[in-house]
């Protein structure tokens, strides 16, 4: 027992001592950090919004103690023109949270790590403790969605504006059977990411874990940490880490220094209740910097913020996308160019001004369809007499149409007075007339069972 | 003028459209540093993009008929419809691809380049859909409107996305603009020329005198047919036809031959007829023009 009490004394003594060392180190550390980045009204104004972090110094940023500058390689930076600086960007639109609770195996031991039978004494309990009076304080304008991972990752609250619907979700959180107890962290975060596609302003993600990432020995699913980071930085999403424990995941603090977050150490369900707050009260007193930005080529643009007046240096670079959507960074065109539009243009021309019809002035009859090919072909009629039909001895063959008559019908040319006649027995329709015997005119349609074509008398003027 | 040589003469025109473009584009590219901004580096690429895409679209219905009237108002149509849509278009395109590209912006590799091209692609769905309606709004019609939103969607989506593909491995060169709009060129007016069949209600062919085998699709709720150069179906060089002769009028999918007056000549299968609702491979005579309805595309 004297054992076991010392222990939970070292532990005691330890989590205290991490909780101060966590203080020191975000009362030190001077940073500057881009929570996000919108493009949105680039075409238009040609402005980009920065919202900005300001992290261990307190001093109120204006256009000549900030510097933003841009690259279009990450290496060359060139400082722009600051438009607007405003205060509290997100207090009018509000906070999205997305909570991501560990309930792992381990979430259901006392806060010394020990199996307990008192669920008041589990971490999970106060963890829900300090998610409830969290959802308590949120603004009229901010959301909040919870999910848990272990093995699976369980959805409990969608994105809501209802914090009175919190404490009651958190009911439904219990403790997972032994198989489903992995801790499968890297997979939820960009699960839990992507359900934020569709909410707009500002999105903060919320990870609170009490170890390292342990998928189930037999998940087929390989994430890693890289896949979250991707996620968040795709859909703008800061992520905060707590850890809550003795033991802590190694890669999540590269997450949060990617997507414009923080790390934070908790020991307690007060802990917890004031790194929730802190991270929102922090959200809500970022900074949204507007400046003209360049338009140098490349498709893509660096930016980075430092205050050299506050002796703060810049931090990591963040990127937007800025290519042309017909090209960008093209090289000059040179004098063979103009072949390019000269010869097209005449073709064009060409196609304008001329016409692209066959002239002959031969009668003749045209193939409409009917035939195997079905291609319009013409065949002149230069005889006293031609015959059309199926047989081999016609003087105009059409094959392909077993119904066609060897000898289908007769068109006989009148020298005299200038004009043709089609004769036929039967099946043979003129201008979908049956006929046995008559005049044609220039563009009569003979259907001869089935195949059809067209009188064609260019030697008779229409006009 | 037949169904084939009509596609392969419009998607020539986007072939040539591309070609025309490119150097012009080139141009507007390599000063992008002097331009204040991305708006007005979007309106003049779009002005200079849609003023030759729409002139050549506008040639086409034209060249089609062989009427150099109705290509010379269809270029100042085109021309200036096109510089409004065209800017409209690349404006929205630009602003749609900042926001989808902008969301993978920091992803690398292969899945980058991919993603930027179809984000690229998306966007050139967007330039291709407004320069594409043109035609529509020139002749009123929305079946017409439908026809180039489908080719300007598909148009699109294979430009972008091949200029982005290509930039990918070729940054900075101007044969991936070329490619690019090329392709787009080719594939807006190729499936144009083929939805503007499949969307029809059939086609007139016209069987004698100088303007024989040509096809007119039957786009619209209402076509005028006379000598008149206003028509949608212009016929000169034939006798007894009047400035505005006849209609064709659907209605619930029926097509039906309507004298504009009473006593101008119109006939259907040799009869006299004021009104006759059309069959397939009916014959009707217009003055001495003879027409056949039908599909022809398919084999009437």
């Amino acid at each position: 027992m004297k054992c076991l009490y010392n222990a939970k004394t070292v532990c005691s003594i330890a989590g205290a001592f991490l909780l101060f060392c966590n203080t020191l180190f975000f009362a030190q550390e001077k940073s500057l950090s881009i929570t996000q980045i919108d493009n949105s009204r680039l075409v238009s104004t040609q402005t980009i919004r920065l919202y900005l972090s300001i992290h261990g110094e307190s001093f109120s940023p204006d256009t000549q103690n900030i510097i933003v500058e841009e690259s279009d390689n990450g290496k060359d930076f060139k400082k722009v023109r600051l438009v607007e600086v405003t205060k509290n960007a997100n207090q009018s639109e509000g906070i999205s949270f997305f909570l991501l609770l560990d309930n792992s195996g381990s979430m259901w031991d006392d806060l010394e790590g020990k199996a307990t039978s008192d669920p008041a004494m589990t971490r999970m309990n106060h963890a829900k403790r300090a998610i409830a009076a969290f959802s308590q304080s949120l603004g009229v304008h901010d959301r909040l969605a919870l999910a848990t991972f272990n093995t699976q990752y369980t959805i409990v609250q969608p994105m809501t504006s209802d914090a009175a619907s919190i404490p009651l979700a958190l009911e439904g959180v219990t403790r997972p059977a032994r198989e489903e107890g992995y801790t499968e962290l890297y997979g939820s975060i960009p699960t839990a990411i992507t359900s934020f596609t569709e909410v707009v302003g500002r999105k903060a993600l919320v990870i609170l874990s009490d170890g390292e990432h342990l998928s189930h020995p037999d998940s087929r699913l390989d994430f890693t940490i890289k896949q979250g980071i991707d996620a968040a930085i795709r859909e703008g999403v800061t992520c905060y880490v707590v850890n809550f424990g003795t033991s802590r995941d190694n890669t999540l603090p590269d997450l949060a220094d990617a997507s414009g977050g923080v790390v934070f150490n908790a020991a307690s369900s007060q802990d917890l209740s004031d790194i929730y707050e802190r991270i929102r009260s922090s959200i809500l007193d970022e900074w949204a910097i507007r400046y003209i930005a360049s338009m140098t080529a490349g498709d893509r643009r660096y930016v980075r913020v430092s205050s050299p007046s506050n002796k703060i240096p810049s931090g990591p670079a963040r990127v937007y996308y800025s290519g042309g959507v017909l090209g960008t960074g093209m090289a000059r065109p040179s004098w063979f160019h103009l072949f390019a539009i000269l010869l097209p243009l005449a073709a064009w021309l060409a196609l304008v001004f001329c016409k692209l019809e066959r002239e002959t002035t031969d009668a003749e009859i045209r193939l409409l369809y009917g035939a195997s090919s079905g291609q319009t072909r013409a065949f002149t009629l230069t005889s006293a007499q031609t015959v059309i039909g199926g047989a081999a001895s016609s003087d105009i063959t059409i094959a392909g149409n077993p119904s066609l008559k060897d000898n289908a019908a007769t068109v006989v040319y009148d020298k005299t007075r200038a004009r043709y006649t089609i004769v036929a027995e039967s099946g043979v329709t003129v201008n979908n007339k049956p006929v046995k015997n008559r005049v044609l005119e220039d563009g009569d349609v003979i259907n001869m069972a089935g195949t059809v074509v067209v009188f064609d008398d260019r030697k008779k003027p229409v006009k | 003028m037949s169904l084939l040589l009509k596609r392969l003469v419009i998607t020539g025109l986007g072939l040539f459209g591309a070609l025309m473009v490119w150097p012009f584009l080139l141009f507007i590219q390599s000063a992008q540093s002097a331009f204040p901004g991305y708006l007005s580096f979007s309106v003049v690429q779009g002005a200079f993009l849609w003023l030759v895409f729409g002139a050549l679209f506008g040639s086409i219905e034209g060249i089609v008929v062989s009427s150099r009237t109705k290509a010379f108002k269809g270029i100042l149509f085109g021309m200036i419809l096109g510089i409004g849509f065209g800017v409209l278009g690349v404006v929205l395109g630009q602003t749609f691809l900042f926001y989808a590209a902008g969301l993978i912006v920091e992803v690398e590799g292969v899945t980058r380049l991919i993603l930027v091209a179809f984000a690229n692609g998306a966007s050139w769905v967007i330039i291709g859909m407004c320069l594409s309606m043109i035609e529509g709004l020139r002749s009123l019609s929305l079946r017409r409107i439908l026809v180039g939103l489908w080719g300007g969607m598909i148009g699109g989506l294979i430009g972008g996305f091949a200029l982005q593909l290509v930039l990918a491995y070729k940054p900075g060169n101007g044969i991936a603009l070329l490619v690019g709009l090329s392709l787009f060129g080719l594939s807006l007016t190729f499936f144009y020329s083929l939805f503007e069949q499949g969307f029809s209600l059939g086609s007139i062919k016209l069987l004698n005198g100088p303007l024989r085998n040509k096809e007119y699709s039957i786009t619209r709720n209402r076509m005028s047919v006379g000598t008149k150069d206003s028509c949608d179906i212009v016929l000169t060089g034939y006798r007894d036809i009047k400035d505005v002769h006849a209609f064709l009028i659907t209605k619930k999918g029926r097509v039906s031959l309507v004298a504009a007056q009473e006593g101008n000549p119109v006939k259907v299968n040799d009869e006299n007829r004021s009104e006759c609702s059309l069959r397939r491979e009916d014959v009707f005579a217009i003055g001495n023009a003879k027409f056949m309805y039908g599909f022809f595309s398919m084999g009437v």
